[in-house]
């Protein structure tokens, strides 16, 4: 069992005066069969009330509404989250065949429809020129997404600030450069081409370790191995997601896990520092 | 021998092509419009001429108007053009209508209900799993979600045609709060005035009602716990097309017409402002998008919607009627399986006939569909409000071309139909100051509740003005007709 202590703070300041706001934040751990919050905490810049809902793959969100107005909008949040360590490399029992004949049948695409189907953010360009190979029957879905997760890995430079939260497949492919969300997206995309469904992450990550995209709310991938259920691929660092890889939320995309989502009645610009740390008890 | 030596319906000109609704083969009007065929004749061609214009005035005096928009151009504000001889459906012909329109929407709330959760439809094979996921209008936010009553289509509007054969056939499914109800109510009072004798004797079945009723099916879908629910319509606004027909329902319901920027939610609960502080929204009639309503969850530029809208949704603190997520079925590619859905559900055999349909993202059908397009009418699936059709004998050889071109740049998209033949109703033009055959269409309204599913005695009986036009949407330059269903 391994604690670790995060740190989020988010601080957007406006131009112009903000008369009113709806904003809702997707950066509460969730607490699963691994992973336990025994310690939450938030703070905000005014005296807004909190409100907890759920988001529509039952994820926990927080709410504010705020209508005084404010031209600075801070949260914080900290948390302790104890986290059991489990090995990611478990094999699934069926044989490729098995897993090949899952994969293909009609059931299995109907319940897994919405982490196949593709979204703006994770379509796979029609014509765009791709050497790696497909999956087929003669692999093991475990083995195809480690190869996967290398051959991103590989093929990607991790460049910050190289794209954004709107920035498409056919762009990462052109320009070989991107951050966490890029990486997640275009691993979603080739399982999803490929059949297998996977879905998009956002979490936190043990800074202690060292990974590349740790001082942000990190993404990664959860792809469903048939036989074995989802596992968490982090083709940032070519990394399984292990005990390190505090879970957030899961959906379709970065758009179902944007850490926070205001609603402003306001003009002009706003600027926005996000910050993260993530201590290993 | 001229059976009506001077009335204005002489020089009316049988078609033989169509189906007339007013004549059989010769000019001897159907039993169900003799007395109105004698009714007109009695009139001279001045008496009319003033009526109609009393009647035009008076439709100006209310503001029953509709906006219409064109690429780059400010929308236009036009009064819906009326004629004043009704359509006529004797009323055995409209139990089979009724009856017919309530199944089918009954089997697609179940749809809506099964491909939402458990799929099994899909699983079966009866309607093509593919077809339903990659439709833009499945939303993913309404999976595993289920809507009070499990009601999803409150409000629909089923449009029907006759063919030369005299029978009706389903043209499609509107299931994202359908316009046209308005001008029905108004047409309605607007002729009731000029032929007040001739309704009163025929029997006429009686349509001011709607507005309680919908009312009624609004309470009934009220959120679980709540006695006295507030209601209200939801507009986009003032430059709506449609913002006459909001404001008339919210008056005649007598619930307020809000604007999403009038709304607001916190901790799950929907508030309206009012000047006595926030008024707790439990049911909202709204004629804004999915897309729209909601900017948290949806369109993030929306100005239309309501932030957390969705949310409060979900907890079951709010109930949206039509539900979001319809879309899906009134999807013109899945018309072409409604029959199917219809047998799959309620085990019985359709009551209302589907038009012929093929979807050209199925090979052989798509290729049926590219080497026949002068013979069929090509439809998007996905748009409404008769843009986008394309019917086949109308198009020169370079059309029928970008068509094609269209179709295999995108498959999905498309469908087409054979061209049906509408049926046509003598109409009153105004250039020629001459009834002449026009052809029509019929916009029914159903409404789903939890007590009741109810169709209103008649609806909107569409009219393509233009000559030998199709196309009867009233952004197309269509018009309408009072519809009477008589006892």
């Amino acid at each position: 069992m391994d604690e670790f202590e995060i740190q989020y703070h988010i601080e957007n300041r406006y131009e112009n005066q903000v008369r009113k706001a709806n904003f809702q934040l997707l950066v509460v751990p969730e607490s699963n069969r691994e992973q336990k919050v025994s310690e939450l905490k938030f703070a905000t810049s005014g005296d807004y009330q909190i409100h907890f809902s759920k988001n529509i793959f039952g994820f926990k969100t927080i709410q504010y509404f705020v209508d005084t107005p404010f031209t600075e909008f801070k949260f914080s949040l900290s948390a302790k989250i104890e986290k059991a360590e489990f090995n990611p490399y478990s094999l699934s029992p069926w044989s490729s065949f098995a897993e090949y004949e899952e994969i293909r049948s009609l059931d299995f695409r109907i319940d897994n429809a919405i982490f196949l189907s593709a979204t703006d953010l994770t379509r796979f360009p029609i014509g765009g020129e791709f050497e790696f190979p497909g999956y087929s029957e003669n692999i093991r879905v475990f083995d195809f997404l480690l190869e996967l997760n290398s051959y991103i890995f590989k093929l990607l430079i991790y460049t910050p600030e190289s794209t954004n939260i709107n920035t498409r497949i056919e762009e990462v492919l052109e320009f070989k450069k991107g951050v966490c969300q890029d990486y997640a997206h275009l691993f979603i995309s080739l399982c999803r081409k490929n059949k297998i469904p996977a879905r998009y992450v956002s979490g936190y990550l043990n800074q202690g370790a060292d990974f590349i995209g740790s001082s942000q709310l990190h993404a990664w991938v959860e792809a469903l191995v048939p036989g074995l259920g989802w596992v968490g691929f982090d083709s940032t660092n070519n990394l399984l997601a292990d005990h390190h890889y505090l879970k957030i939320a899961h959906g379709t995309d970065y758009r179902d896990c944007s850490p926070i989502i205001g609603v402003l009645e306001s003009t002009g610009v706003q600027r926005s520092i996000h910050s993260v740390t993530v201590t290993n008890q | 021998m001229k059976q009506y030596s001077s009335g204005i319906l002489d020089s009316y000109t049988l078609e033989n092509s169509h189906y007339d609704e007013i004549y059989a083969g010769s000019k001897q009007p159907r039993d169900h419009y003799t007395s109105m065929v004698e009714r007109f004749n009695q009139l001279s061609l001045s008496d009319f001429e003033r009526i109609n214009n009393e009647v035009k005035t008076a439709f100006l005096n209310q503001g029953i108007t509709f906006a219409v928009y064109a690429e780059d151009k400010k929308p236009d504000e036009r009064i819906f053009p009326f004629d004043l001889f009704p359509r006529i459906i004797p009323n055995k012909e409209w139990i089979q209508l009724e009856t017919g329109v309530i199944q089918r929407n009954k089997a697609i709330n179940l749809f809506l209900h099964d491909i939402y959760h458990k799929k099994k439809i899909l699983k079966d094979k009866v309607v093509p799993a593919d077809l339903i996921f990659s439709s833009k209008n499945y939303l993913k936010e309404m999976v595993d979600f289920t809507p009070e009553g499990k009601i999803y289509t409150h409000i629909s509007g089923t449009d029907l045609i006759k063919h030369t054969d005299g029978q009706y056939y389903i043209l499609e499914d509107n299931l994202r709060c359908p316009s046209g109800v308005s001008y029905v109510l108004s047409n309605r009072v607007a002729l009731k005035k000029s032929l007040f004798d001739l309704f009163d004797k025929l029997k006429t079945k009686a349509i001011y009602h709607y507005p309680e009723h919908l009312l009624e099916m609004l309470k009934s879908v009220k959120p679980k716990n709540i006695d006295n629910p507030t209601i209200v319509v939801v507009t986009p606004g003032m430059y709506n097309s449609a913002y006459f027909e909001h404001s008339f329902l919210a008056q005649k319901m007598g619930v307020q017409l809000v604007e999403g920027r009038d709304l607001f939610v916190e901790k799950d609960f929907v508030y309206m402002k009012t000047i006595y502080g926030p008024i707790k929204v439990d049911v909202i009639y709204r004629r804004v998008d999915d897309e729209f309503i909601d900017p948290l969850c949806f369109r993030k530029d929306s100005m239309l919607g309501v932030a957390g809208l969705m949310n409060a949704y979900r907890a079951g603190n709010v109930t949206l009627a039509n539900a979001p997520g319809t879309g899906v079925a009134d999807d013109k590619a899945v018309y072409h399986y409604v029959p199917d859905i219809i047998k799959y559900y309620l085990n019985e055999e359709p009551i209302l006939n589907n038009v012929q349909t093929y979807h050209c993202e199925n090979e052989s059908e798509g290729k049926y569909v590219l080497e026949n397009i002068d013979k069929l009418v090509v439809k998007p699936v996905d748009e409404s409000g008769g843009y986008g059709i394309t019917i086949g004998n109308r198009l020169t050889k370079a059309e029928i071309e970008e068509v094609k071109v269209r179709i295999k740049s995108n498959p999905r998209k498309y469908i087409a139909q054979p061209i049906m033949s509408l049926s046509v109703h003598a109409t009153f033009i105004e250039e020629s100051k001459e009834f002449e055959p026009r052809h029509i269409d019929l916009r029914t309204f159903c409404l789903m509740g939890k007590n009741e599913d109810f169709v209103l005695k008649g609806g909107l009986t569409r009219v393509a003005l233009k000559k030998g036009n199709l196309i009867v949407n009233s952004s197309q330059g269509g018009g309408s007709k009072d519809t009477w269903v008589l006892d």
